[in-house]
């Protein structure tokens, strides 16, 4: 690459500055200040960037103005040109996008980014090696010391590679995925974890127990129990049959020892019976026996019996006597006794009849005591005739209720009569006041009628407006213009020209407002009445003076003659009319042309005409009033005749009342009122009357009823006397009587009745007799039959036969629950062991038996539990062997470790090689770079130096003299260290940029070098120059001419300070 | 001559063998797995009642570790007392992976099947009958009695006259197989010419056919257990005529395919032609196996766009979950799919020779991979430097230590693939 052009237009002290470059070495002479290190940075600002604010002093803000940044334009291989450009507004920042424009020769624009650029135009040469390789100044180069780590060992030796970034990336990267998979002690790593999961479940593989082992285990003891168990078997069913014979010998024995006992007894009655051999008699002969005992003691017994009751009968018929006599009068006196309940019914009623005789009698006397003094019974029979009084009565009392209820009515009219005319007259009392407070004299209008005084005023608004119109007309000649009397004024106003007399106007003008205002504060009518006409003069006064002045100035009214002679006698009729209007008709009638004036004279004649329609009101209601008194009077005076009349009507009644009383010797003193009660107190006694005389008729009846039962009565009891105490009371004798006859009458039947039974009970004696002697005959021949002794010893066999039967069929029971279930051979067996064991060595055996057998049954359940164990523990482990499923999980591990180990194994052979690779090109690749730097050196110090040494185990680098001495870098003289560090600069700016070479940019590096060593310097530059571009920058003239005369192509550029 | 009589030849059974290389699997795909030496045992069966076998050979590794599971010893105890129960003689002999020595305790064998020894000079030698109870052949084994067997026991049959057809039962790497143990080592010319008509063999797990007349026979093992044993496994039914005719005629009896197949990136532009690629090599799959769920591994090569993006970190696992997803649940039917690993071997666009011809560091580095690439031994040493950091672990150390020579020029290669990616995205960002 090639600068060929550099067009700054603003960077630091520079601006506008335009520079060409031809020559392959460029040097820029001038002294400090110049721009010569500016120009540097300006090369670097275009290549990488403008840097941002942090950095000002490489920013370069421009000082003297222009725009910040510039152009530059750049050959490359090929012929191609390259235009750049930056701007610090345009974006063109470092490590920013944009910003940089890049043309190529056509000026098309390449849109590259700076990358790009970078790639392209600097062959991947970074920005910082670019400044540690290409632009260089002294502290730069003295830099290089310090560049021998890891980077600049990439930068030195692998340039070509991007730099060697690449490579640092990629081995950061292969680092970085193989700690992600696996560390040396690590835990988190993917493999690591891995690892630790297959140690677990190996572990855990390796504890678990042998399964087959187990297995054959369990089945072997299976097998085992199995064959006890078949042992078991065969063992244990006689032990269990020995168990239940001894048990059924130690049960049954005590019913065994029962059998026994029972033969023995056997044997003991049969030895009782006189005739041993004899079979038991049977059943039926012990019951027929009873049958026939019982037989004969019933036949006794009934025998027994039917002599008693034969006995009874005779004494009981012995105990029954009855009275002959009595029974044949019983027909009497059963007549006598049915009339007896009647008689005593009757003699009841008579003293009850007498009883209401007396009470009646008490009764009558009392009510005619009320009645009235003078009266008698007779007296009572004759006022028979009460129901007819009564309706009479009533009219008369009817006929005095009427009566007085009209006289009170009437009364009550004649009060309310008296209060309405109290009322009027208060109200007509008050009426002749309101009337009087309307003044009369005092107004202004001379009508006194409503009628009047409104014609009079309608009769001057006409003539007024035909004034007006009069007076109007000549100015206008209209009849029918406006009437407003405002226009006129104001028109009349508006020319002040035409006023001469203003002055007087506004006097009285003034004297009508103080005037109206003092009517208006004022409240009283009159005084309102009287101020407004005054106020009215006042204004007309003004106003006729100005209007005169004014008409007489008129030049109109001048030249119309005639019309005023109309407007006179129109004013005259005005003037009429006010005189039929006012009392007082002092105003002109110009002057009611004024508005004020014309509204208050009509409010004037308002209020009169509102004034005397409000009086005319008054006096109509005051006539009404009077005439309402008058019609009262009237009306009051017809009620009092009315009153009268009532009166008298009462007093006829009365006198009738007293009559009625009279004829009937009745007190005076009774009222009307009190009738009815008479009447009824009548009626009552009547009634009391009639009662008495029925009574005194029944009682009569009675009387002769009773006489007849007496004399009955009387006549039987000189035949059956009844007990002394009754004799007196002939119905209790009748009655006690008639029952001695019932009595009598039963005891006579009782003895007919055991007359008959006595009869049966002596034939039943004698057929009990021969029933007895057929049963006694019986037994005896039963007795006989058996060859008994007698009954006893035939009662005695039975006995023994009976008992004999019954330990028989007991030891047949005995016997069948002995034997039941057994064969005879085990039957026997069985009475075999009771008879030769007692009962505890039976007790002994069964225990022995019974222990021997339990522990066979005890041993069987163990068996079969263990065997149903060992079973489920087969089928467990079995069970356990198809789930086994870890080492299937093993296997995963495993394999994922494989798939883990083998792409760890990619990255880290990737790694190794790297490294490897690295190694071999920093030693093989070090001497080429080394061996070029030893060259220019050697130049540079004219062969003081031969060659430079960089061992890869130190940082030290060596400088080896022509005699082959060994001298570090750092022992060096300062001149000499510079020009050993320039030629390893050289070296490696061509190793770093083979391809695309990029311009050498040196500012001022040789300010230590002798002139010699300057000298050949030059030269070594002119070497370098023939591979790629050398700008110098230098304040030195001797640098400047040293370099003219050894390369005589340079172009020297000189510069003058700037800004001093 | 003799009489015609069939019998069936297994080996390898490897009862109840975790399988290898599965992670993050359903339970679905666990529980099948699991079952798959068992259901591949009981097709064995049905191979034997069909083929009306008159008697088994077994030769070794029936069981996957020493230390025998109960269940697998419960599950064979059960299938050959079943044969037994029928007249269907059994030989049986060991071999490593269940040597004689085994820690575990042993179930018994059931009455009918011989169960060679180890001991003695010579291999024993027993009678075979047919069902019918005519004798069919000498059957002569030794069994392992440890795992690590180095003797050549071909040197210890002898044949013994006396039946028209003898069988050696053996468990044998022949002419040092190298994916396989060398166990028993032995030639095949040997066992030519050693006078037996019939090597049953056992050990190595594809079946193949190494002579005829005499038969030397590997017939592979049941069930495939991890994605080194693709295809169809199964067993072989030995038909002798009366001459002496033998033919063998293979019988499948999987229950679970492994497979591998590999998908080419190559104009690719997308992710989701790569996602229909991928779906189409598991369906093609799926249509392959009949009916029978599939363990996948799909293995993605060649050259092309999409090569960066894959070697990203857990790219290859991403995708392989995302696939998963794809194919659906294995819950879900019966013949699933399941994508055991998806392995990135595919190249960058540009090419690793290429870069090797240029300048400079990547070239440097790609000259320096590719000779440790080629060179074993350089190999060996690069990737036994690079993981020294796992002496500790002695798992890794012995996965790192069974890794072949290609293994490792693998590792290199993907090495060298995932350096020059990620140098070159640097140089081109």
């Amino acid at each position: 690459m090639f600068i060929r052009e550099l067009h700054v237009d603003g960077y630091g002290a520079l601006h506008s500055l335009s520079c060409s470059l031809h020559a392959p070495v460029t040097v820029v002479y001038g002294p400090n200040e110049a721009g010569k290190s500016t120009l540097l940075r300006f090369i670097r600002s275009m290549l990488y960037g403008i840097p941002t604010r942090k950095d000002l002093v490489e920013r370069g803000e421009p000082v003297f103005g222009g725009r910040h940044g510039g152009r530059m334009l750049v050959s490359a291989s090929g012929g191609r040109q390259w235009m750049l450009e930056r701007y610090a507004d345009g974006g063109g920042l470092r490590k920013t996008a944009g910003g940089l424009i890049v043309r190529d020769e056509n000026g098309a624009e390449l849109g590259w980014s700076q990358s790009e650029w970078e790639r392209h135009g600097l062959g991947g040469v970074s920005e910082r090696l670019f400044r540690q390789l290409f632009a260089v100044s002294l502290d730069e180069l003295h830099e290089l010391r310090t560049l021998q780590g890891e980077e600049i060992g990439n930068f030195l030796y692998h340039a070509g590679l991007a730099g060697g970034a690449a490579l640092s990336e990629a081995r950061k990267k292969l680092a970085g995925d193989m700690d992600k998979l696996y560390r040396p002690r690590g835990t988190t790593q993917e493999m690591n974890r891995i690892l630790a999961a297959i140690k677990e479940t190996e572990a855990v593989l390796r504890q678990s127990r042998s399964g087959v082992a187990m297995f054959l285990e369990a089945k072997e003891a299976l097998a085992r129990t199995e064959e006890k168990l078949l042992d078991l078997e065969r063992t244990l069913p006689p032990l269990i049959e020995k168990v239940a014979e001894l048990q059924g010998a130690v049960n049954l024995r005590e019913w065994w020892l029962k059998r026994k006992l029972l033969l023995e007894e056997e044997e003991q009655l049969v030895r009782r019976l006189p005739n041993p051999q004899d079979q038991p008699l049977s059943d039926e002969a012990a019951s027929a026996w009873a049958e026939l005992q019982r037989n004969r003691g019933q036949a006794r017994e009934r025998y027994s019996s039917a002599c008693l009751s034969v006995q009874q009968l005779r004494s009981e018929l012995d105990a029954l006597p009855w009275d002959e006599a009595l029974l044949e009068h019983a027909a009497e006196l059963e007549k006598l006794d049915a009339m007896r309940e009647a008689v005593i019914a009757r003699q009841e009623e008579t003293e009850s009849v007498t009883a209401d005789l007396r009470l009646l009698e008490d009764t009558i006397q009392s009510l005619l005591s009320r009645l009235s003094p003078e009266w008698r019974e007779d007296d009572l029979a004759a006022f028979a005739s009460v129901t007819t009084e009564r309706e009479s009565l009533r009219r008369m009392q009817q006929a005095w209720g009427e009566a007085e209820r009209r006289r009170e009515r009437l009364e009550a009219d004649a009060a309310r009569l008296q209060r309405q005319r109290e009322a009027l007259t208060a109200e007509a009392r008050n009426m002749p006041q309101a009337a009087q407070h309307m003044p009369d004299g005092t107004t202004i209008f001379r009508a006194t009628s409503r009628e009047t005084l409104q014609q009079a005023w309608n009769v001057l608004e006409d003539e007024l407006r035909r004034f007006e119109r009069a007076h109007t007309g000549g100015g206008a000649e209209s009849t029918t213009g406006s009437a407003d009397p405002r226009k006129g004024s104001s028109r009349a106003a508006r020319q002040p020209a035409r006023k001469p007399s203003l002055p007087l106007f506004a006097a009285t003008a003034l004297l009508a407002l103080v005037a109206i205002v003092f009517a208006f504060s004022s409240n009283r009518m009159i005084f309102t009445a009287a101020a407004g006409v005054a106020a009215i003069f006042a204004l007309f006064t003004g106003w006729a003076a100005f209007r005169m002045a004014s008409f007489r100035r008129s030049p109109k009214l001048d030249s119309t003659n005639n019309m005023g002679e109309v407007l006179q006698e129109r004013e005259s009729r005005v003037r009429e009319c006010l005189r039929d209007l006012l009392v007082n008709p002092d105003i002109p009638a110009a002057s009611l042309l004024q508005d004020d004036v014309w509204k208050r004279l009509r409010r004037q004649v308002q209020d009169e005409l509102s004034r005397l329609e409000r009086r005319e009101q008054e006096l109509v209601r005051s006539q009404e009033l009077q005439r309402r008194i008058a019609e009262l009077d009237r009306e009051k005076e017809s009620l009092g005749a009315e009153i009268r009349a009532a009166i008298q009507r009462l007093d006829e009644l009365q006198a009738e009342w007293s009559n009625w009383l009279g004829a009937r010797k009745l007190p005076a003193a009774l009222t009307p009122d009190s009738l009815p009660d008479l009447l009824n107190l009548a009626e009552q006694g009547q009634t009391a009357i009639r009662s008495r005389t029925r009574a005194l008729e029944r009682k009569s009846a009675l009387d002769e009823l009773q006489a007849g039962f007496r004399q009955s009565a009387a006549a039987l009891f000189e035949v059956c006397p009844p007990p002394a105490s009754m004799r007196t009371d002939p119905a209790l004798s009748v009655t006690w009587l008639f029952r001695k006859v019932e009595e009598q009458r039963a005891v006579k039947a009782e003895a007919v009745r055991t007359e008959r039974l006595l009869k049966q009970a002596e034939a039943a004696v004698i057929e009990a007799r021969q029933v007895l002697d057929k049963a006694e005959g019986q037994v005896l021949q039963v007795i006989r039959e058996a060859q008994a002794e007698d009954e006893q010893a035939y009662e005695q066999r039975l006995h023994i036969d009976e008992r004999r039967r019954n330990l028989t069929r007991e030891r047949r029971e005995i016997e069948l629950r002995l034997e039941a279930g057994r064969s005879a051979e085990s039957a026997a067996a069985l009475y075999l062991l009771l008879d030769s064991h007692d009962e505890a060595m039976l007790t002994t055996l069964l225990r022995q038996a019974e222990e021997a057998r339990d522990a066979s049954e005890r041993e069987r359940t163990e068996l079969l539990d263990r065997r149903g164990r060992l079973a489920q523990e087969l089928e467990r482990l079995q069970r356990e062997a198809e789930a086994e499923d870890r080492r299937l999980r093993l296997a995963e591990l495993e394999s994922k470790l494989e798939q883990l180990a083998e792409r760890y194994a990619v990255l880290a052979i990737a790694d190794r090689l790297l490294k490897d690779t690295k190694a071999v090109f920093e030693e093989e690749r070090q001497p080429e770079v080394l061996r070029i730097a030893s060259h220019y050196f050697a130049g540079m110090s004219g062969g003081a130096y031969s060659r430079i040494i960089a061992p890869a185990d130190s940082n030290a680098i060596l400088a080896e003299t022509a005699d082959r001495r060994l001298t570090d870098s750092a022992f060096l003289s300062r001149g000499t260290q510079e020009q050993l560090y320039l030629a390893m600069r050289f070296a490696l700016a061509e190793a770093a940029s083979g391809e695309i070479p990029l311009p050498l940019l040196l500012d001022d590096l040789f300010v230590h070098f002798d002139e010699r060593r300057l000298r050949e310097t030059v030269s070594v530059l002119g070497e370098i120059a023939q591979s790629r571009q050398v700008i110098l920058f230098t304040c030195h003239r001797h640098v400047a001419e040293a370099l003219q005369d050894g390369l005589p192509a340079a172009q020297i550029m000189e510069w003058a300070a700037r800004g001093a | 001559m003799g009489v015609p009589f069939t019998f069936v030849h297994a080996a390898d059974l490897h009862l109840d063998s975790p399988f290898k290389g599965l992670t993050k699997v359903p339970e679905a795909v666990r529980q099948r797995l699991r079952e798959s030496t068992f259901e591949a045992l009981r097709r064995l069966g049905n191979v034997v009642k069909q083929e009306g076998a008159d008697f088994v050979v077994l030769a070794g590794d029936l069981y996957d570790a020493a230390d025998r599971s109960l269940r697998a010893q419960l599950r064979l105890q059960r299938m050959l007392a079943d044969w037994t129960a029928e007249g269907i003689g059994v030989f049986v002999v060991h071999g490593n992976h269940d040597p004689e020595s085994g820690r575990q305790a042993k179930l018994d064998w059931p009455a009918g099947v011989h169960v060679f020894g180890s001991a003695g000079s010579a291999a024993e030698c027993v009678p075979a009958y047919r069902r019918s109870g005519e004798l069919a052949a000498h059957v002569y084994g030794i069994s392992y009695p440890t795992a690590a067997v180095t003797d050549n026991l071909a040197m210890r049959y002898r044949k013994q006259e006396g039946a028209p057809f003898h069988l050696a039962l053996l468990h044998a790497n022949v002419d040092g197989d190298p994916a396989h143990d060398n166990y028993a080592p032995c030639r095949l010319a040997e066992l030519a010419a050693a006078g037996f008509d019939y090597w049953a063999l056992g050990h190595v797990h594809d079946r193949r056919v190494l002579h005829e007349y005499p038969h030397v026979v590997y017939p592979g093992n049941i069930q495939g257990r991890s994605v080194r044993e693709t295809g169809e496994k199964g067993v072989y039914v030995v038909r002798v005529s009366e001459a002496g005719e033998v033919r063998l005629d293979f019988r499948g009896t999987s229950d679970v395919l492994w497979m591998e197949k590999g998908v080419s990136i190559e104009g690719a532009e997308r992710e989701q032609q790569l996602k229909d690629r991928l779906l189409e090599a598991a369906e093609e799959a799926r249509h392959s196996a009949g009916g029978r769920p599939v363990v996948i591994r799909l293995r993605l090569e060649g050259r092309g766009v999409l090569h960066d993006a894959l070697l990203a970190d857990s790219a290859a696992e991403q995708w392989l979950d995302e696939l998963r997803e794809w194919l659906g649940s294995p819950e879900e039917r019966d013949d699933w799919v399941w994508p055991e690993s998806l392995s990135v071997r595919t190249a960058g666009a540009a090419n690793l020779r290429g870069l090797a011809a240029e300048e400079g560091f990547l070239g440097e580095f790609v000259r320096r991979g590719i000779r440790a690439s080629e060179d074993p031994a350089l190999g060996r040493e690069l990737t036994d430097e690079a993981l020294d950091v796992f002496r500790s672990q002695p798992k890794i150390r012995e996965w790192l230590s069974s890794r072949s020579d290609e293994d490792r020029a693998e590792l290199i290669r993907r090495a060298m693939e995932l350096t020059a990616s990620m140098l070159r995205d640097e140089d081109a960002g």
